[in-house]
């Protein structure tokens, strides 16, 4: 019985590390930048079953320049995704933990994307200013679409909640 | 035209300005009804080369109030069809002009308005876009510029407008 336990475990770890949802192939930095404070979001996973972390808050004045840098690179020692699309926005919301709109179509203060191959090491970066004109919270995400179709069963994404006073 | 950039930039039917290019250029200002959220009176501007740059083309006009709500929102799109370039950039920027229509483009080091930049590896067909939301407090001319850099080239792509912003 305790054979057959520890095969079954050995099993389990293998399937496990073997498993693309528990090897992390891209890491993602986004750094947001405010006149006196800052903030370095990292990657989460999106997939199924997947429950995101709670949102960092940075607060600002409403109409300080703020400075968003990102950095996406893949760690994957072998494969290559093709076709992934970088995606980031800035977006108005309700209140800091509300989830993404489903759609970007209003109060947007910034939104951006880029398509690109990612060889193993091979990384994007983006450097950004956006200025929230008036109080409020805004979600702040980057995200990789489509490298679920190149072999991974989930996405990545980093993001923080911007809160102008 | 709200909301549609994405698909545009996602679409494999955007076709380029001129093929004969390296690259593609879909550069555009519009403004925003602040009771409606609508937008209006947009202007546009493709792609031309640098060198010549600036002094190559006349660059559209756009005008604008101070504190006007303002969109900005371009696609780039690499024509070249000989395979990967590596650590490539598209930076584009809205920068206070000494004059309107001047010819050389401004320092950076001051009087932007906002700006972004974007390193990655160019493949055929790859695309990088933005939509920003900005508004100019203070009067004066400025220029909106979109350019290729870094990309091992004897010339760059860029899509310039000026922005005339009146009290």
């Amino acid at each position: 019985m305790i054979r057959i336990s520890g095969l079954a475990l050995v099993h389990l770890a293998l399937v496990a590390f073997s498993n693309p949802a528990r090897a992390e192939h891209f890491t993602i930095d986004l750094e947001v930048k405010g006149p006196k404070v800052n903030h370095t979001a990292r990657a989460e996973t999106a997939g199924l079953g997947v429950k995101p972390k709670p949102r960092f808050v940075l607060e600002v004045q409403a109409g300080d320049q703020v400075t968003v840098k990102w950095t996406l690179t893949s760690t994957a020692s072998k494969d290559t995704f093709k076709d992934v699309l970088v995606h980031f926005y800035a977006v108005k919301i309700a209140k800091p933990g509300d989830p993404p709109p489903p759609k970007l179509d209003k109060d947007v203060l910034l939104e951006t994307a880029l398509t690109m191959d990612f060889k193993p090491k091979d990384k994007s970066q983006g450097e950004l200013t956006l200025k929230p004109e008036k109080p409020g919270v805004y979600l702040l995400r980057l995200e990789t679409i489509g490298a679920a179709a190149g072999g991974e069963d989930h996405e990545h994404f980093a993001t923080l909640d911007l809160v102008a006073r | 035209m709200k909301n549609s950039w994405m698909t545009v930039l996602m679409s494999l039917a955007v076709v380029a300005a001129a093929q004969a290019e390296h690259a593609s250029i879909d550069l555009r200002v519009m403004r925003v009804d602040p009771q409606t959220g609508k937008e209006r009176d947009e202007v546009s501007a493709s792609v031309l080369q640098d060198p010549p740059g600036e002094i190559g083309g006349q660059r559209p006009e756009f005008k604008a109030k101070a504190g006007e709500p303002l969109v900005l929102q371009f696609i780039f799109k690499n024509t070249y069809p000989h395979g990967e370039k590596k650590d490539c950039r598209v930076r584009y920027f809205v920068v206070r002009e000494a004059k309107p229509k001047q010819k050389t483009v401004p320092d950076l080091r001051d009087g932007v308005v906002t700006q972004g930049c974007f390193t990655l590896n160019f493949k055929p067909q790859c695309r990088v876009g933005a939509r920003q939301a900005f508004t100019i407090s203070e009067p004066g001319s400025y220029l909106l510029r979109l350019q290729s850099e870094n990309t091992d080239s004897d010339h760059e792509h860029f899509a310039a407008i000026d922005i005339l912003v009146e009290k």
